[in-house]
């Protein structure tokens, strides 16, 4: 799988913005389905495969909080400035010789990539209707808690 | 980015809907459709002829007695059917907006939102239709109001908002138990034979209602047919005002939307940020093309500080929309819906110049994302210096037009603003609710936004207007449309 991002395209609409979370949340999906199928890493599979099943849910959530709320009176495509696509690029390519820390390591900056994005765009979507702002600012708060799981994981933190 | 997919492969040809049959125009005569961005040939609409009118109005007038006797229930729940499959063709509907009229896709989303939302609150009719009674209004005796519905309602649609527009009404009155025909604008018709195709999909009863294509004859044969009991216009003042006086003399309800010049006014303790990418959307929000568009900017303040501070952020902000085809995610202003809307703005900046207005930045310099052709588009135009009393000043642009202009308190703004004739909509950039509370309490609009550049009233509120902006008495959406759509019987009764 290969890096997304790296473009130098500002998000300046609502759509985009939400697009471009969209495909954040499927490549992350995709990368922990890819995880999961490997033996390799089967001792972290179950949570794997709870992060992909959570990964599709964060996207549908946001998608249906920005076509519930989306109306011709908010500021759908005159508040997004200053986000920008390449700022959120992580290189999710799997390689042979990875091992388990490693992939660890790689799904850490998965995590937080995702986290900072919807911190940013909860800051610049707060002029719509609050549910997406909201809808931002609750996938960050689960991402914080993902990437303590995987800490845990690593055996960086106990509980 | 790349261009959303269009809906729309191939020229697509339309039908009437009468009687819950698709039926060709006999007329010969058609208009072609084209895409604004594109300019390529999206579809091909008829303009009817007398006989379909009269067709359609027969076949709503057939089905309303059974349709009446259903309960409202039972009327509701075609429309929750109607509603599930809006939803799932919810982005196609909003893509055939973008193409048909040019507006973005989040603004055609934003549409297709408000549609559905009227639909939504149509399907609480049983409450909504509800009459109210007085037990022993004289010794033993209880009087109570029904509400009743009345027969053959109409739509005439303009092309500004071609898919949620006729649903500002036709939820309503068909829920109430009336049947309806919609006349959508010939020149942006594609998206509501969209929405009919859903409704014969919903499986409505044959004839409650009906799609009648064509131009101003259609139009002008649904308000004067006999078997049309009454009629919701949107579009401008001056036709309003004729259908009004039409419908006043043979009798049928009429509710007509028209024409606005809108204002925002700015305080000098409004939020800098919020505000200005507010009233971007608001003046350049669907390229202008909006009855609650605002036009003319009024800054309050004696400080020149304030003054050109503000209008340097306005104009960075402005010189940076992103014009373009609307499919495109990252464009945040489309094209004006046709050549010939293009060509009256454009005529409204040169008169402005004439005026001797300064003009401080000019949308005829077209720089489009994409490189289409710029047959139809406009950047976004600023003039400075404006007064009330100058052509661009006084008269509805429908383009994305800016006019600045300067009150020395809120007091002169709110005069300035009365001193328009139309109604329709007002905003206030403040943080003082002193202000805000001014402006609401003296204002003559009927929609009035406190921080908000668009006011649209959410479907369960009337979308208001007064002075020029609306004749009639009862608006869209709503409970407005429940009174506009029915009538009330009172009913007196005592036992012996």
């Amino acid at each position: 799988m290969s890096s997304q991002g790296g473009s130098k395209l500002e998000l300046n609409t609502a759509s985009a913005t939400v697009a471009f979370y969209s495909r954040l949340e499927d490549q992350a999906e995709k990368f922990y389905e890819e995880l999961a199928r490997n033996e390799k890493y089967g001792k972290g599979r179950e949570t794997f495969l709870a992060f992909a099943r959570e990964n599709k849910k964060h996207r549908e959530m946001v998608l249906r909080v920005y076509r519930e709320v989306v109306t011709d009176a908010i500021e759908t495509c005159y508040s997004f400035t200053g986000l920008n696509e390449s700022d959120y690029g992580v290189d999710t390519e799997l390689t042979e010789d990875m091992g388990y820390s490693d992939i660890l390591g790689i799904a850490l900056k998965v995590e937080e990539n995702i986290r900072k994005f919807c911190i940013d765009a909860n800051e610049r979507s707060r002029s719509l209707l609050a549910d997406l702002p909201q809808a931002f600012e609750k996938v960050a708060k689960r991402k914080a808690s993902r990437k303590l799981i995987l800490e845990l994981l690593l055996g960086r933190t106990t509980i | 980015m790349a261009v959303l997919e269009e809906p729309i492969k191939e020229v697509k040809i339309l039908k009437n809907y009468i009687a819950g049959e698709w039926v060709e125009s006999k007329s010969g005569r058609v208009l072609d459709l084209f895409n604004p961005a594109t300019c390529k040939l999206i579809g091909r609409v008829p303009l009817s002829t007398l006989e379909e009118v009269d067709e359609a109005v027969k076949a709503a007038k057939e089905a309303f007695w059974e349709w009446r006797r259903t309960t409202p229930l039972a009327r509701a729940r075609y429309f929750f059917r109607l509603k599930e499959l809006l939803e799932e063709h919810f982005e196609e509907l909003s893509r055939i907006q973008t193409m048909e009229h040019g507006k973005t896709i989040d603004e055609s989303r934003g549409e297709t939102r408000r549609g559905i939302e009227n639909v939504e609150v149509a399907t609480g009719i049983p409450s909504l239709m509800m009459g109210y009674n007085l037990e022993d209004a004289a010794a033993g005796l209880d009087e109570y109001v029904i509400r009743q519905p009345i027969g053959v309602f109409c739509c005439i649609a303009p092309f500004n908002f071609p898919f949620m527009i006729p649903l500002w009404f036709m939820p309503y009155a068909v829920a109430c138990g009336n049947t309806y025909i919609v006349k959508p604008s010939e020149q942006a018709p594609l998206s509501q034979s969209r929405l009919f195709e859903l409704i014969d999909e919903a499986g409505f009863p044959d004839g409650v209602m009906n799609l009648v294509n064509g131009g101003k004859e259609v139009a002008t044969a649904l308000l004067e047919h006999p078997d049309i009991k009454g009629v919701s216009f949107v579009g401008s003042t001056g036709v309003g005002k004729n259908i009004y006086r039409k419908c006043g003399e043979t009798g049928k309800k009429v509710q007509c939307q028209c024409s606005a010049k809108n204002f925002l006014v700015v305080m000098s303790d409004a939020v800098l940020d919020s505000t200005i990418a507010s009233v971007m959307t608001s003046i350049y929000g669907n390229a202008g093309q909006r009855c609650l568009s605002g036009s003319n900017l009024i800054l309050v303040s004696e400080d020149d500080a304030f003054y050109d501070q503000f209008t340097q952020e306005v104009f960075d902000a402005a010189s940076k929309i992103r014009v373009g085809y609307g499919l495109d995610e990252t464009v945040q202003m489309g094209p004006l819906q046709s050549a010939d809307k293009k060509k009256r703005v454009v005529g409204y900046i040169e008169k402005g110049l004439e005026e001797g207005v300064k003009l401080r930045l000019d949308g005829r310099k077209v720089k489009i994302v994409g490189g289409y052709p710029d047959t139809c588009f406009l950047n976004p135009t600023i003039f400075e210096d404006v007064t009330p009393d100058m052509m661009i000043g006084r008269e509805e642009i429908f383009g994305p037009v800016m006019s600045i202009m300067r009150a020395k308190s809120l007091d002169d703004a709110i005069e300035i603003i009365h001193s328009n004739p139309y109604g329709n909509a007002s905003t206030i950039y403040t943080s003082s609710g002193k202000w805000a509370r001014q402006f609401q309490y003296e204002i003559q609009c009927g929609n009035i936004g406190i921080n908000v550049g668009i006011a649209a009233p959410m479907a369960f509120f009337p979308f208001s207007g007064m002075k020029d902006s609306f004749f009639g008495d009862r608006h869209g959406q709503g409970r407005d449309a429940i009174e506009f759509f029915t009538e009330r019987k009172v009913v007196i009764t005592r036992w012996f």
